[in-house]
């Protein structure tokens, strides 16, 4: 990142290939709906560059990549939640929402909605995403041992809200 | 996983325009800086105080206490605001917290003043108090314009946080200040003229912040 910045194209596209893979990880992990990916992936990549300047050599690029990519998520969320609230319900849903696993998709996304930021984060990366423990720890920067804690109440919270 | 069809496009159109940028400096730096713009602030408020008894007040703890809280306070918020504009260092939550505590323990400290009874009218409370009022807005414009610009450089995420404590660092120096030149040790002026004006410009701040650091509107 830190050629990036002094202008080495080359330095760059490896850095952009590198973490998009992990980037498009993160975004599906939070994103449910995979028409929005790509824009979203779009929009994290522009934000990244307009604010290269911001990042410090030499801290581990992770935790500045996924705070931004983490704003681009929230204020896309936050969008999404003003225009259903703007939207109206109509008497029959359209067939694709039935779809196999579309309700309970939803169900656990408005659950995950509700949980507090650190809970979500925590039980996202454990659990969508698969990271180990001590990665997850790592990309949020507390202990492994806070990251479980949070885990398991995020766990407990969710199974609380989805009643079962 | 694999990235969207789009990404090589991406990519290019990034590579296009990767011109080099000049890193930021850190938050430690940039603090520092603003520290030492902030200690002229007050060596002028010592220096052209209307205060004749400061000798004495150095040597009573709870003007002290008043003015370190003020100043630590200060510092911290400033601190937050700084580390809040580069994404990923996160504006700390609990530098916030005990942010808020101190400034509380200050307005606690100010409510412990004496009671003095000031034989003055109405408009010599007013007259009074303006004069404080201005001078707060004095010594806080250009720190506040400085911090402000200097978060601006940055990418702050939560940009009404960060506007917040930029206003309240700016204002709680000025006020420390002021609480330095300020002859009168009333805890009723204190209260009305110094820490409102501190509470008031903090959130006009935020305002500000929520207008005018969004960095990513666009994005």
């Amino acid at each position: 990142m830190a050629e990036a910045q002094r202008g080495n194209a080359e330095a760059y596209r490896a850095l952009l290939d590198d973490i998009g893979p992990e980037l498009m990880g993160f975004l599906r992990a939070r994103v449910p709906d995979s028409q929005d990916l790509g824009d979203l992936y779009q929009e994290t990549f522009l934000a990244l560059h307009r604010s290269r300047h911001t990042y410090e050599a030499p801290r581990p690029v992770e935790p500045w990549l996924f705070a931004i990519a983490a704003h681009v998520v929230a204020r896309h969320m936050r969008r999404h939640r003003t225009r259903i609230g703007r939207e109206v319900l109509v008497g029959v849903l359209p067939e694709e929402a039935m779809a196999e696993g579309g309700h309970t998709r939803l169900l656990l996304a408005q659950a995950l909605d509700r949980l507090p930021p650190t809970h979500r984060e925590a039980i996202e990366l454990v659990k969508l995403e698969g990271l180990s423990t001590e990665a997850a720890a790592a990309r949020v920067g507390t202990t492994p041992g806070a990251l479980r804690v949070r885990a398991h109440r995020a766990y407990s919270a969710l199974r609380r809200l989805l009643g079962s | 996983m694999q990235t969207p069809p789009t990404h090589e496009r991406l990519v290019a159109q990034l590579i296009a325009d990767a011109r080099p940028v000049r890193p930021l400096w850190s938050p430690r730096t940039r603090l520092a800086l603003w520290l030492a713009l902030q200690t002229l602030t007050l060596g002028v408020a010592v220096e052209f105080g209307l205060r004749q008894d400061l000798g004495d007040h150095l040597r009573q703890p709870l003007f002290l206490l008043e003015v370190g809280v003020l100043v630590v306070t200060g510092a911290m918020a400033a601190a937050v605001a700084l580390r809040g504009a580069v994404p990923g260092m996160g504006s700390g939550r609990l530098a916030v917290a005990v942010s808020l505590l101190l400034g509380s323990a200050a307005v606690a400290l100010v409510s412990l003043e004496p009671v003095v009874t000031i034989r003055s009218s109405w408009g010599g409370f007013v007259a009074s108090g303006a004069q404080c009022v201005i001078c707060i807005l004095g010594f806080s414009a250009l720190p506040w314009t400085v911090l402000f610009v200097a978060v601006r450089r940055g990418a702050p995420l939560d940009v009404p946080l960060v506007g917040v404590c930029a206003g309240a660092a700016a204002f709680l120096f000025a006020a420390a200040a002021v609480r330095i030149a300020c002859p009168i040790d009333e805890a009723v002026h204190l209260l009305t003229w110094h820490a409102m004006p501190v509470a008031l410009g903090a959130a006009l701040s935020g305002v500000a912040g929520a207008r005018w650091l969004d960095r990513w509107r666009q994005a």
